[in-house]
């Protein structure tokens, strides 16, 4: 099993608790991940483009639909309870931990200001192969965890906002 | 092999929300994973290098394109329909049947 398969297989799992989940916010987080996983999986077969039009693209559906939705005040609890409960953002965090993991020592040479810190102090040490790709790591576990606190932040505003336009 | 399998799985899991759910919402994140999955197997089909890729990643271009207008119209008329009905559940959606 290589990287484009476990990248796949998590989206597949994300895709299964999306359309498990039993709340309107867990389900458009789940496809969030699961469009974050195509993404890396585009970024990896080396199509670019495609991966960041698809991210763009399927963001902007979800937090317009999260928007619509939580302001019109919608239920969307479904009858027999909620199974996958608060769970489901731990699974988010893992997918988020997996990604960054399994595609960091391939991915990209992402020169972000963190990596060249790290570089910096790399080079210092005078790193080898293996603390160069403990470092990318870092790097892009770093980046994915920010992108996902963007999205649990703006995903609380909206949900604040959709609470005080129902009162 | 194995991701055309990841592949296809994702795009009937996107087909199994669509035709089981009765929540509108459901059944339209339905859409975008299925569409997602479609997207996926071409791009997978067409990596065979040369031309055949970019053939194939205009294709998907195209799929996303039209799927998220076909999803952002699709969200217009839930919207439509949850103040009128006061549901999102497409079984109690009668006016057209039959």
């Amino acid at each position: 099993m290589n990287t484009i398969d476990i990248i796949l297989s998590l989206s597949v799992l994300a895709a299964i608790v999306a359309v498990e989940s039993k709340r309107i916010l867990h389900a458009i987080f789940s496809v969030g991940t699961l469009c974050v996983l195509i993404f890396v999986f585009h970024i990896k077969e080396h199509a670019l483009v495609s991966g960041a039009i698809q991210l763009a693209v399927e963001l902007s559906i979800l937090f317009t639909v999260a928007r619509i939705f939580i302001n019109k005040g919608v239920k969307f609890i479904e009858s027999g309870g909620l199974v996958l409960g608060r769970v489901i953002f731990l699974f988010f965090l893992v997918t988020f931990l997996a990604a960054a993991f399994v595609v960091s020592g391939e991915l990209l040479d992402i020169n972000s200001v963190l990596s060249q810190i790290m570089s910096s102090f790399a080079s210092k040490l005078d790193a080898q192969k293996t603390s160069a790709h403990l470092f990318r790591a870092f790097d892009m576990l770093f980046i994915l965890i920010s992108f996902f606190a963007v999205i649990v932040g703006v995903m609380t505003v909206m949900r604040k906002k959709g609470h005080e336009d129902k009162k | 092999m194995n991701s055309l399998i990841f592949a296809v799985l994702l795009f009937l899991t996107g087909i199994y929300c669509i035709l089981t759910k009765r929540n509108l919402v459901k059944i339209i994140l339905g859409i975008t994973i299925s569409e997602t999955g479609l997207c996926l197997i071409t791009s997978l089909i067409g990596n065979t290098g040369g031309d055949n890729k970019k053939i194939a990643e205009m294709i998907s271009f195209v799929i996303l394109l039209t799927g998220s207008a076909v999803t952002l119209i699709a969200i217009a008329i839930s919207v439509r329909l949850y103040e009128k009905y006061g549901t999102l559940d497409v079984s109690e959606m009668k006016k057209l049947k039959g």
